[in-house]
């Protein structure tokens, strides 16, 4: 790992990454502030968004439950989004945009192995999605407080939901880091980037909604990432955690060797 | 410091759409400045992405310094200085941020920063500016002084006085005087053939892909054409150009006797040096 890289890459990420940790702050303080008006109509609200209620999970959790409804910041799109965008930053950066650009050539020319800068650009990414992952437990705590419902909530459960988030953005870190040492620039690993991330959103909605495709929803990391279950205190959480990291590992190690064999750096 | 600076055996390096070099051979010793010559696509710029690792051959060896160049890795390419021709440094960062960020990455204090940055002309309150704000001969002046501020023992420079005016060009040729004269070794690739005229020790020629000759400038003069203008003594100017062995040509000069009033023997420029080696490596090609 290099020093000096790291810092640059920290400086040149920090701002649009704590510009994403806070979507699901205000998406939780906006949960806190509805949450009065949603518990007096959940049934109503329940048949008006059934499809949003079977994706969170109204099978495991009350709909009318405040873990239910407060495990809106951790699974809301905008805060996948913030996710995938908080690691995507500094891993698409390097190599990908820097190659495209024109100034890979003048970094790895300075004593930076191809191993060190892969390497480095996915640590700079981690403090990332480590606090994009705990963001929404911020946003839970702020909105609980504002409702006054921080009785109704089991804590530790949110934070073991927060760390899943962390894993997901950690296996994004890798995905991501891979698609931009594979490709030349940044728009090809951007747009491998979405397509993968739409793919296995199709995946998961797919395996949730249809019963008999369940399997489809492990082909998606979004299949072990399932705040609802954790909540609940069903699933295999130490699996679904072991899958994420695993998945994140193996992409990293992956981006590591995929590096090392370029032709052209 | 064992070993030469640059050592280059079968270096080959093909794209899927065409030439990259082939077979190139080549040697640059420690302390010498070495001009690497050839038209546009020649590969010039993949033999220098070669020997700093960045390209990987698909035939053939790079030593620097003394070390192969894929294992010495980053250690060897901290001894070594970089302008890229067409130079980009990295996104977001101001003039002094990008000089330290490459100093750091070098590992090595930059003792010559400010020498460098005086002698080019830059201006230090433009130092605080962002780079992508800098005007392109600006952005050239940051590059060289990342090139030369931690003193490198190699410095391999891809078209360095690229963008820059005749004033700053000649402090640029002033300063790699410099490193050559505290030791050290100078690679440079260059259009600007009056430049490497005036600064190099040895130039290599390199056209579609092959490395064509290897000479000092003297060499290559001694060897090449030469102008020739006698005056004799009824007034009648006489210009012919003559690629003749010197004694045939003294030979020839002599049968004038007493007729011939003055004799001026011009050895060729290098651009027409350069030309003749790229125009006969064109009609073997021909040829072949």
């Amino acid at each position: 790992m290099n020093g000096p890289l790291l810092r640059y890459l920290w400086r040149r990420s920090v701002r649009p990454c704590l510009a994403c940790a806070l979507a699901p702050i205000l998406i939780g303080v906006v949960a806190g502030g509805v949450w009065p008006e949603y518990r007096a109509q959940a049934r109503a609200f329940g048949s008006l968004f059934k499809f949003a209620m079977n994706l969170m999970r109204s099978d495991l959790l009350a709909p009318d439950s405040a873990s239910f409804f407060f495990q809106l910041p951790f699974v809301h799109p905008l805060t996948i989004l913030a996710l995938l965008l908080a690691v995507a930053v500094p891993t698409l950066s390097l190599p990908a945009a820097a190659r495209g650009r024109g100034s890979l050539d003048l970094l790895l020319a300075s004593g930076l192995t191809r191993r060190s800068l892969v390497a480095t650009t996915t640590c700079a990414a981690l403090p990332f999605a480590i606090l994009v992952g705990c963001a929404p437990l911020l946003g839970v705590w702020l909105g609980a407080t504002i409702s006054h419902a921080t009785g109704d909530l089991d804590f530790p459960r949110f934070a073991r939901v927060a760390f899943a988030a962390a894993l997901l953005g950690f296996f994004f870190t890798g995905v991501a880091q891979l698609l931009s040492v594979l490709c030349d620039d940044l728009f090809g690993a951007t747009w491998r980037l979405a397509a993968f991330v739409l793919w296995s959103l199709l995946a998961e909605i797919a395996g949730t909604i249809w019963r008999d495709g369940h399997a489809l929803k492990y082909l998606s990391p979004f299949g072990y990432y399932e705040p609802a279950q954790v909540l609940a205190g069903v699933g295999d959480y130490p699996r679904d955690c072991a899958v994420l990291a695993a998945g994140g590992a193996l992409a990293f190690v992956l981006a590591l060797g995929a590096a090392e064999r370029r032709r052209s750096a | 410091m064992a070993g030469r600076a640059i050592e280059t055996e079968g270096l080959t390096f093909h794209y899927a759409g065409g030439v990259g070099v082939s077979d190139v051979d080549l040697t640059v010793e420690r302390g010498e400045i070495f001009g690497f010559l050839g038209p546009n696509g020649a590969g010039k710029t993949t033999t220098i992405r070669m020997l700093l690792d960045l390209l990987r051959p698909d035939r053939g060896a790079a030593r620097v310094l003394g070390q192969p160049v894929r294992a010495g890795s980053g250690e060897l390419r901290r001894r070594i200085g970089f302008l890229p021709g067409d130079l980009a440094l990295p996104a977001g960062l101001s003039g002094a941020q990008a000089l330290d960020l490459f100093a750091a990455l070098a590992r090595r204090a930059p003792i010559r920063r400010d020498e460098t940055l005086d002698r080019i002309g830059f201006p230090r309150q433009a130092l605080p500016r962002k780079v992508k704000n800098y005007s392109t001969g600006m952005r050239q002046m940051i590059g060289l002084a990342c090139a030369l501020q931690h003193e490198p023992e190699l410095l391999i420079l891809d078209e360095p006085t690229s963008g820059l005016d005749p004033l700053v060009r000649d402090a640029v040729l002033g300063l790699l005087r410099d490193a050559r004269a505290r030791g050290q070794t100078v690679f440079l690739s260059s259009h600007v053939l009056d430049e490497v005229e005036r600064l190099c020790d040895r130039v290599g020629v390199i056209h579609q892909g092959r490395l064509h000759q290897v000479a000092a400038i003297a060499e290559l003069r001694l060897a090449s054409r030469r102008h020739v203008t006698l005056a004799f003594a009824d007034g009648r100017v006489e210009r012919f150009t003559s690629d003749e062995p010197a004694p045939r040509l003294l030979e020839r000069l002599r049968a004038h006797g007493e007729a011939l009033r003055s004799v001026e023997i011009r050895a060729a420029a290098l651009d027409e040096i350069f030309r003749d080696i790229v125009g006969s490596a064109d009609a073997a090609e021909r040829r072949a």
